[in-house]
């Protein structure tokens, strides 16, 4: 895990480091064992294109457990989610990287916590964006 | 709420007032096993390489009792070929009128942290379902599910809002 990331520090508007992914086909087969999600959408050609898709594309979940390791590889040990959401709403083919995303936008306290809001997501190389979400994270304070 | 620029058959009116009724009842609970074999593979799918996820003595030296497991993940459920839909991935809402199915979008609330050795309990409440016109499938019916998952000790762990598309 990263070094530890303190709520003093960071500011809306600062991007959080962002994850490189590659979305093999092996990786996506590799994922379906992992939830047991075995639609064929995610790994058959024929079954994918006869059901109206461009290629077999990545799983939804999947992504949105990317997010999820984006921002636990973020908050340090002393860091906590509080929790992330995310909308698929575009699909992400096969066979081609994503970056995966997170930006503050907003830095609190409340309820004795300190909390930071970001945005989240996940882009094509072209930037496209397919997976919108948002996400709370709760950060120790120095001192 | 069903729109009236949605053009379906009766048929599939029917069948989506019929995925209705079900709104706001809880399903049967699932049973979840948590293992550390599950845990390995999962943090291999999504790409960890924090060691805590894949080797109990690292894990242990970092105050866990056990191989945690990384956020989203709320076990395995038993897979049984005699009780069907059950651990078996399930037809998530998909049936004859409406036979593809997307997953529309993902909410993890993590409350307590889960372990390899867990057994889970997960309930899921059906929130809403919504016929929609869709520009790429002409319509689809958009689901949406609340799972709470409580451990072996009746502690909630998490709670997950999902939404499903099928068209």
């Amino acid at each position: 895990m990263a070094d530890q990331v303190y709520w003093d520090d960071v500011q809306e508007g600062q991007d959080i480091p962002a994850l490189d992914e590659e979305m093999s086909s092996q990786r996506l087969i590799v994922w379906a064992a992992a939830s047991g999600d075995f639609y064929q959408i995610h790994y058959d050609d024929n079954f994918a294109k006869n059901n109206r898709l461009p290629d077999i594309i990545v799983h939804g979940a999947l992504k949105g457990m990317l997010i999820g390791r984006l921002l636990d590889e973020w908050r340090g040990e002393q860091g906590r989610i509080v929790n992330w959401g995310v909308s698929y709403r575009g699909m992400d083919p096969a066979r081609q990287n994503i970056k995966v995303w997170g930006k503050i936008t907003k830095k609190y306290e409340q309820d004795g916590e300190a909390l930071v809001d970001l945005d989240v997501g996940c882009a094509q190389p072209d930037g496209t964006q397919t997976t919108p979400g948002t996400a709370t994270v709760a950060l120790p304070k120095r001192g | 709420m069903v729109q009236q620029d949605v053009q379906v058959t009766d048929a599939e009116r029917a069948a989506v007032e019929e995925m209705k009724k079900s709104v706001g009842q809880a399903g049967a609970p699932t049973r979840y096993e948590v293992t550390s074999t599950d845990i390995r593979l999962f943090a291999r799918a999504v790409g960890y390489t924090n060691p805590i996820y894949y080797d109990e003595a690292a894990a242990k030296a970092a105050g866990h009792r056990a191989l945690p497991a990384p956020p989203g993940l709320h076990g395995r459920p038993v897979f049984n070929p005699a009780n069907e839909g059950r651990g078996g991935g399930g037809q998530g809402g998909r049936n004859e009128h409406f036979p593809r199915g997307l997953n529309g979008g993902t909410e993890v609330e993590p409350i307590k942290q889960v372990y390899a050795g867990d057994v889970l309990q997960g309930v899921s409440t059906s929130t809403g379902v919504d016929l929609m016109p869709s520009r790429a499938y002409g319509r689809i019916v958009v689901r949406k599910t609340e799972t709470v998952f409580t451990n072996q000790d009746g502690e909630v762990v998490a709670k997950t809002r999902g939404t499903g598309i099928s068209y």
